[in-house]
């Protein structure tokens, strides 16, 4: 009765510290698997928030043009803010161009632009501008057909996209009396 | 049967998702957004003094001891060949019209037709920094100021519409004492006037 006892108690004791070993030893693991299927992104809009930018979806740009001006700006143009803003986003891990023209009426090929470094979250980006900034006092380039700029680092930029900050000037060399107009036209590509 | 539709099935699959594998190497289309510019350009049609290190005066013109040995005086700080201009105009239109450039002397009394000349060349297309390609009414040389208004220049196709910087016309100016009393003063008012009238 005793050695049953005895034995019983051992075999208690022998799987407690069975037990014990459960939880006070290996490592138990479970695991799972995370699939993710990521969106391509190749965008590019105007800026639309008014805070920023003195034209909103860059609509309405208007002009009062002084002939005897190389340099007119645009009317609700301010020292404090770009005219206009165009946020450009990719993830292809490609690199990308922002591109410009200007096509339809007597405009075309009269219109400048102020085009600093753009930035990813604030940052500037490493990428290059086809015109560097000009200067104070220094004459705008004119808004060309092709490259104004090509990514960096930032050919990869989501999710907020590289932001330009962009101002438009018009010259008045060569225009008539009158009214004047154009399409300004920028494009996002992969192909430079 | 069963396992011939799932391997064709599954064949499909691989191959669609070998596509779309092969459809994300592919350069992604451009993207483009467009914009509207609208501007208002205000005619002008101007004329005004221009003057730089080389071009020295503007609404006057000093001649302050006039040599009367001399047969052509120039004004002060000027002589001949000198590289310089007494007085500069630059005319600045866009209306698209040609325009002339006219001179005239209003003289003071006293002074002989001749006695006051002055020396103009082709103007200069201040945008393009060559000289323009309108039309001299003389030869290039030492004239008399006109007592009326008398074109001599006119805008030719490219400085019809000259905006921003204009065209630049320099003059020079002489005196010839030659019948002038001494201890006299004389003057001889000059306009330039910029008109679509021939």
């Amino acid at each position: 009765m005793r050695k049953i006892l005895l034995i019983g108690i051992t075999a208690i004791f022998a799987l407690s510290l069975a037990i014990a070993n459960v939880y006070a030893g290996t490592p138990q693991t479970i695991q799972t698997t995370v699939n993710a299927t990521v969106g391509s992104t190749f965008s590019i809009a105007f800026e639309t928030n008014g805070t920023y930018v003195s034209y909103p979806g860059a609509s309405g740009l208007t002009a009062a043009v002084d002939p005897a001006s190389d340099l007119n700006y645009l009317d609700n143009h301010s020292t404090l803010k770009p005219d206009i803003g165009i946020i450009v986003k990719s993830n292809e891990n490609i690199q990308w161009f922002l591109k410009t023209a200007t096509a339809g009426g007597s405009l075309a090929g009269k219109l400048l632009y102020y085009l600093p470094q753009p930035t990813v979250d604030g940052t500037v980006t490493n990428g290059t501008l086809t015109n560097p900034v000009p200067g104070e006092g220094n004459p705008w380039p004119k808004i060309p057909n092709g490259t104004i700029y090509t990514s960096g680092l930032d050919k990869i930029n989501t999710p907020n996209g590289t932001y330009f900050g962009m101002s438009i000037g018009v010259t008045g060399s060569g225009l008539a009396p009158g009214s004047a107009a154009c399409n300004l036209i920028f494009t996002l590509t992969q192909t430079p | 049967m069963f396992y011939i539709k799932t391997l064709y099935i599954r064949v499909v699959s691989l191959t669609i998702f070998l596509l779309m594998a092969a459809f994300q190497n592919v350069i992604a289309l451009d993207q483009s957004i467009s914009t509207t510019m609208n501007v208002t350009v205000t005619p002008v049609f101007s004329i005004g003094f221009y003057s730089d290190a080389n071009i020295l005066y503007s609404i006057t013109v000093p001649f302050s001891d006039v040599d009367p040995t001399k047969s052509m005086v120039y004004p002060n700080g000027r002589s001949e060949n000198d590289g310089k201009s007494d007085t500069g105009v630059v005319c600045v239109s866009n209306i698209g019209d040609a325009w002339y450039l006219k001179i005239q002397g209003i003289y003071s009394e006293g002074i002989p037709d001749a006695a006051v000349k002055y020396y103009y060349d082709q103007p200069y297309n201040r945008n393009t920094g060559k000289t323009a390609d309108g039309s001299l009414a003389f030869n290039v040389g030492w004239r008399p100021i006109p007592k009326e208004a008398t074109t001599i220049y006119t805008a030719g196709n490219t400085d019809s519409v000259n905006t921003p910087f204009g065209t630049l016309s320099t003059f020079s100016f002489a005196v010839d004492p030659r019948g002038l009393d001494a201890d006299k003063t004389y003057t001889v008012s000059v306009t330039y006037t910029m008109t679509t009238a021939p």
